[in-house]
């Protein structure tokens, strides 16, 4: 039954009674007036903001070019005056010890403890991820929650997603080794799907339809999420408490930065995150955003209300929506359950793209993704007005990119317009007074003071938090707190305008359903020079003639578009260097950026770097060739393959076998190597071929190869 | 000097024993050695006689199998619906 909105949830796991149903929760009470602060908030200080910037503007906004510049002035400030809000409100709640309304608040640790489990699977999809630093996380958060005693109530699930026949191959057998190594047989499981359907979402949807009746909860890893057992544990007794939330979400904080470019994530995740997360949760509360990951779901209600079926719209708004998890928590929502964030559930962590370009890759399939939510956001029927807000803070995410890009655009020919065309003293039609147009320097400077007040108070409020709540010793005391945030406000002024670009090309390229591609993607660790010149270099172009334009116009107003220009002037060497690991390692010797999960060296973080190397050899020449030459390989690659009945399909089989014996697998396709290294019988066959090749042939000279990689130390 | 054929078939029989995880003590070099002398006693050609010992290799040596665990639990389906 999916209430009226405002009305009290379904509780599905504890009988109701006409009393129950009709009281509204506390918290809701609470977040309509939080929300109506926020909101009046926001309004007032963007209206004033608005008025200001009209009286910036030459013809104080009389024009249409001014009229377009004062909208997108009024979006863009708004969306900023948000962040300031949540931030201080976050500031404001972790002073005073934490929302009275959260969650976790509402149970003392002494009676959680008691609280018996229920079936949990903890799920890991997978998509073409570096295999030995995926399942050393998993073997991490495994070994965590072994350390609780809590082991027997979870299953675990790697959920892949592979097409590569190399990439998977090698998840089967770090799999194995990974039970071997924990003692995980019958509670770590492999499932590889062999139709890609509706990408993450639909691999997770393939789990339930399969073993989803077999648990009560199901709690979602990413392949770079590490989670503390005791963390594991808790939500699971949390949300046995608390029978009517359907998604509990963490806010991870990220963990295991090298390079410059993660170790500022790194530090901004830990210092300001916790700010923005508690801000964000206060007016959330039970309506908040599921993020994907780190997250605990109750399945049933799942199962039952959170299919998602294709978008039925036009170019960019058809097909499976890509970006799930805030839709997902939109459909919890209208089925009556809670969705929360719970900041002070700590022990839950991720990892940070290593470079920019890193980010970009992920942030072109997030922006589609956000984007199509303008669809749901106007087309679903009955959604919670605070998911509805949440979709389009998603949304925002990315089209405040443009959003700036235009007013830059917008900036220039106003100031084009006054410079180069004759003054026009009647700019509306029906003006009967003329209006001298005027420059207002002094005022717009005081007006991106209190923009760049808006931008950075927050930053200094967590600092603040952090010398008054005793913790500025997690990063290396005061002094060194402040020139901490001071790298991560220059790195992230340098980055800025580069990330501004680049979402603006990501939304164009979603809208169009295109590909404007002008440079390959890095796929090596650290980003190359090549690469990132490839990559940049256009936004160098367009910042270089858009400020000799500029210089050409007003040699003031080039100084306006220096903030801008310089960065993306920079960008080749600011994507490259950023991320090397060299310069992060560098102030991290110097202690600055340093996070207190660091210091700390205990739990997950502790376990990911002292893993055995099993994994890191299962990676080691290519898959296929281990899952012929190997002994042991091959035969645990052939108890997870399929056995061919005969037909076509094995008459194929064999064709194929022919070809790799004579010629090795570089004579065949991805597509038919996997059908070689999907088959048992096949593995079998070639096994067989290799330890008989002539010495002189392919798989006589990788069998020689293989041996001698595997000859023990002492070996002569 | 090029490896013989015999040669290259101990070798062949010793890697895939030590990829087998089976210790080279004394007795499992003595039975190595018999294979390949066997194989060649045999007679053939000496371009079959990597097959020969490779294909009597496990009637000579108890070959350890590893134990696979299961990789999928049994099935407990359902279905997933979608909203309104």
């Amino acid at each position: 039954m999916v209430p009226d909105s405002g009305s009290s949830p379904v509780n599905h796991a504890a009988p109701t009674t006409n009393s129950t149903l009709r009281r509204v929760p506390a918290w809701r009470r609470a977040a309509r007036w939080r929300r109506l602060f926020l909101a009046l908030a926001v309004i007032g200080q963007t209206g004033i903001a608005t008025y200001y910037f009209s009286r910036v503007l030459p013809y104080h906004g009389g024009t249409f070019l001014e009229l377009g510049l004062l909208v997108v002035f009024t979006l863009l400030f708004a969306w900023i005056s948000v962040g300031f809000w949540v931030a201080l409100t976050g500031f404001v709640l972790r002073l005073r010890g934490g929302d009275r309304h959260s969650l976790l608040r509402r149970h003392r640790e002494a009676d959680l403890s008691g609280v018996p489990l229920a079936r949990t699977a903890v799920v890991m999809p997978i998509y073409h991820e570096p295999v030995a630093r995926t399942l050393n996380g998993l073997r991490a958060s495994f070994l965590s929650l072994q350390r609780t005693g809590q082991l027997d109530s979870f299953d675990f699930f790697i959920l892949s997603d592979s097409r590569d026949p190399q990439v998977w191959l090698s998840e089967r057998e770090a799999w194995y080794r990974l039970c071997e190594d924990l003692g995980a047989a019958g509670r770590l499981f492999y499932r590889r799907r062999p139709v890609n359907l509706h990408y993450k979402s639909g691999n997770v949807a393939d789990f339930l339809r399969r073993w989803g009746r077999a648990y009560r909860y199901m709690i979602v890893l990413d392949a770079d999420s590490l989670m503390e057992g005791s963390t594991l544990v808790k939500m699971v007794r949390l949300m046995e408490r608390e029978p009517q939330v359907g998604i509990l979400q963490t806010s991870p904080a990220i963990i295991n930065a090298e390079s410059l470019f993660a170790r500022v994530q790194q530090f901004a995740s830990d210092v300001y995150g916790p700010l923005f997360a508690t801000g964000l949760a206060a007016y959330q509360l039970g309506e908040a955003a599921y993020w994907g990951h780190n997250a605990i779901l109750r399945i049933e209600p799942f199962m039952r209300h959170c299919g998602l079926k294709k978008l039925r719209g036009p170019g960019l708004f058809g097909g499976p929506i890509s970006s799930h998890d805030f839709v997902e928590a939109a459909f919890m929502g209208r089925a009556g359950h809670e969705v929360w964030l719970e900041p002070d559930l700590t022990g839950s962590y991720e990892e940070s793209p290593p470079a920019l370009a890193e980010e970009l890759i992920r942030d072109r399939r997030w922006a589609k993704g956000n984007l199509q939510h303008l669809w749901v956001l106007f087309t679903e029927p009955r959604l919670r007005f605070a998911h509805r807000m949440a979709l389009f803070n998603g949304v925002m995410a990315y089209l405040a990119s443009p959003l700036w890009f235009a007013f830059l655009a917008l900036t220039t020919a106003a100031a084009a317009r006054i410079t180069l065309l004759p003054i026009e003293y009647f700019p509306a039609e029906s003006g009967l007074f003329p209006v001298w147009p005027e420059w207002n320097p002094v005022s717009a400077l005081a007006l991106v003071a209190v923009t760049l007040l808006l931008l950075f108070l927050p930053k200094l409020l967590a600092v603040a938090e952090r010398l008054l709540s005793g913790r500025a010793a997690e990063h290396g005391g005061a002094a060194r707190l402040v020139a901490s945030v001071l790298v991560e406000s220059l790195v992230s002024a340098l980055l800025a305008p580069i990330r501004m670009l680049a979402h603006t090309r990501h939304v164009l390229e979603a809208i169009f359903n295109t590909t404007l591609r002008w440079a390959g993607q890095n796929r090596s660790d650290e980003t190359q020079w090549r690469d990132a010149l490839a990559s940049e270099a256009p936004g160098t172009v367009l910042a270089l003639s858009w400020s000799g334009f500029a210089w050409w116009l007003d040699p003031a107003f080039f100084l306006w578009t220096l903030p801008v220009v310089l960065p993306l002037v920079l960008a080749t060497p600011t994507a490259v260097l950023f991320g090397r690991v060299r310069p992060g390692q560098w102030l991290r010797e110097r202690g600055l950026l340093r996070v207190s999960v660091e210091e700390r060296v205990e739990g997950v973080a502790k376990d990911l770097d002292s893993g055995p190397m099993l994994l890191e050899e299962a990676v080691q020449g290519t898959a296929f060739n281990r899952a012929v030459l190997d002994p042991k390989v091959n035969h645990v690659q052939q108890s997870c393959a399929r056995r061919a009945r005969g037909g076509a399909r094995a008459r194929r089989i064999e064709s194929l076998i022919q070809r790799c014996a004579a010629r090795g697998p570089e004579d065949l396709t991805r597509r038919e190597l996997g059908v070689l290294a999907d088959d048992a019988s096949a593995l079998a066959q070639l096994h067989a071929v290799a330890w008989r090749a002539a010495p002189d042939s392919y798989w006589g000279r990788a069998l020689e190869h293989y041996v001698r990689a595997h000859a023990p130390a002492d070996a002569a | 000097m090029t490896a013989t054929s015999s040669e290259h078939a101990l070798a062949r029989v010793l890697s895939y024993l030590r990829l087998c995880d089976i210790p080279l003590t004394r007795e499992v070099m003595l039975k190595a050695l018999g294979l390949v002398q066997d194989a060649l006693l045999e007679g053939g050609t000496s371009s079959d006689l990597l097959a020969r010992v490779m294909d009597r290799l496990p009637q000579r040596f108890s070959l350890p199998e590893p134990r696979v665990p299961i990789a999928q639990p049994n099935l407990r389906r359902s279905s997933i619906r979608y909203g309104p």
